[in-house]
């Protein structure tokens, strides 16, 4: 199976303690190296932070003095191209953000006309919309609060020590 | 608050056919081109170079596999059949699916300093920048998506078969390994490769050598494009699934992932074994999967042939009583007078 499966071009950038490393993808900044952390900030693409240290799938940064975690993905170079579509990117071509991100979402005249109608689709997104709200009360703020004694209680403990020195 | 009433369950095999014919959507514009899991067993002809112009970064995936949800998310929308994110079974199903992403990481690790070595041709993906999102639909058919960056969809009828907290566990790694793995975007890569009139469409832009069409193309094109590869991949997810060896793959990856995060390495095949003569299970499963009892099969001897430990956890039994509590006892069902799980 494995032999028509080509290798693609997924290339981490070399992120050294102490060097300043333009970010490639949008990532949260975590607090801990812990996907459920609390968020303290986010990077976005072409925004330059500097990077303080490496542990496992995290490294950690420094963006405007204040230290955090995100996941490599933040520098990973696919060679995808400039085009990172997506509300938070304006793109880079001559269009509108909303033409933009309704291309990177799928909203095609042709998915209007056959399809899932765009008022449905809008919905759908504002229920991912807020299972990614970082509200005070939302599902990242519950985790934050709950995932130690979680992991804890059921006796997880490897998975409680990933990410700790 | 009872027991979500979830074991009526409906003969049709195909739940995205079921619920996507509900609110009026033609099933037979799901089968306009050929699906990329077909593509993937007749793949022919990509070169590495040809695929790679189809290469996405972790923020086009991340933004594809967004569309990709909010397509298999719609219909439930609609009938007010999404759990509220902070409900406590939707708490609860992310902090399982929260440790078993942590076994995801913490494999990389492991396979970096060579635990047992990949002899993989396709590398992992980069870990979602955004994180992972676990979301629990009302659903009487079972069904669970792993669906590029970082979206996982679970039905709470496929949740309430799990039999513990680790069985539930191996049904989400094995959607996490599907993402981790790439399967979906490399079933989209293929596809679009193979796709002929996205040859031509691409044929008539200038790409440069080791870079992505997406940059290239004119925008209403590239709409186009995206908006038929995301639609394509809910036919991939539901349909005809990402083929037989994606899924033994994700089987045999989410059980790494299973026992690096302290679960039971068998999480996934003690599922399989408990359902494998369901026949609301087989028959949701049928053309998506290989049979369970075959799959549970292979996974066992992975178990006894990599070693992982723990096969079967000690601290199962305390993890089974909060697993209980979440989805069969009377603390986190919907109220009685509510069964249905609210929408806003």
């Amino acid at each position: 199976m494995r032999s028509w499966i080509p290798l693609t071009a997924v290339l981490l950038a070399a992120a050294a303690k102490g060097d300043t490393r333009r970010v490639l993808n949008h990532a949260k900044v975590l607090a801990e190296p812990k996907y459920w952390a609390k968020s303290v900030s986010s990077v976005d693409r072409g925004q330059d932070v500097k990077v303080l240290g490496e542990k496992g799938g995290w490294i950690q940064v420094e963006l405007n003095g204040r230290k955090g975690f995100v996941p490599q993905s933040a520098f990973v170079d696919d060679a995808a191209g400039d085009l990172h579509f997506g509300a938070e990117q304006p793109p880079t071509q001559t269009a509108s953000a909303a033409q933009a991100a309704n291309a990177s979402r799928g909203f095609s005249k042709e998915a209007n006309a056959q399809d899932v109608s765009k008022d449905h689709l809008e919905a759908a997104d504002a229920w991912i919309a807020k299972y990614e709200s970082a509200d005070a009360h939302g599902l990242d703020a519950t985790l934050a609060a709950q995932m130690p004694r979680f992991l804890a209680d059921g006796r997880l403990d490897a998975a409680a020590k990933e990410g700790t020195p | 608050v009872k027991r979500l009433h979830l074991f009526a369950l409906t003969t049709v095999g195909c739940m995205a056919c079921t619920t996507l014919d509900k609110i009026g959507i033609k099933s037979d514009a799901l089968h306009d081109s050929p699906t990329a899991s077909a593509l993937l067993k007749a793949a022919r002809g990509c070169s590495a170079d040809d695929l790679k112009k189809f290469e996405m970064s972790a923020d086009n995936e991340y933004w594809f596999g967004r569309s990709v949800a909010d397509r298999l998310l719609a219909p439930y929308v609609s009938q007010k059949h999404v759990y509220e994110p902070d409900s406590p079974a939707a708490v609860y199903l992310n902090e399982v699916g929260q440790a078993a992403v942590v076994g995801a990481l913490l494999d990389r690790e492991a396979t970096a300093t060579s635990r047992y070595a990949r002899k993989d041709a396709v590398p992992d993906r980069p870990m979602p920048g955004r994180g992972y999102r676990f979301i629990l639909v009302q659903d009487a058919t079972p069904g669970a998506w792993g669906i590029p960056g970082g979206f996982v969809i679970v039905t709470d009828a496929l949740v309430q078969k799990a039999g513990s907290e680790d069985q539930l566990a191996g049904v989400l790694a094995h959607e996490v390994a599907h993402i981790q793995r790439g399967h979906g975007v490399e079933a989209v890569k293929r596809a679009m490769c193979q796709d002929k009139n996205v040859g031509a469409v691409v044929s008539s832009v200038s790409v440069d050598v080791g870079k992505s069409v997406y940059a290239a193309l004119p925008l209403d094109k590239l709409v186009d494009l995206l908006g038929k590869a995301s639609k394509n991949m809910i036919s991939t997810l539901t349909e005809s699934g990402y083929g037989a060896d994606y899924e033994d793959e994700a089987d045999a990856y989410g059980t790494r992932y299973l026992a690096a995060s302290g679960y039971s390495a068998l999480g996934i095949a003690d599922y399989l074994r408990r359902v494998q003569a369901d026949p609301a299970f087989t028959s949701a499963t049928s053309k998506t999967h290989p049979p369970a009892a075959e799959r549970a099969a292979k996974i066992e001897k992975q178990v006894t042939a990599e070693r992982l430990t723990p096969p079967h956890s000690p601290n199962e039994p305390a993890r089974s009583k909060r697993f209980t509590v979440a989805f069969g006892g009377k603390t986190a069902a919907p109220a009685a007078a509510d069964a249905r799980p609210r929408t806003n």
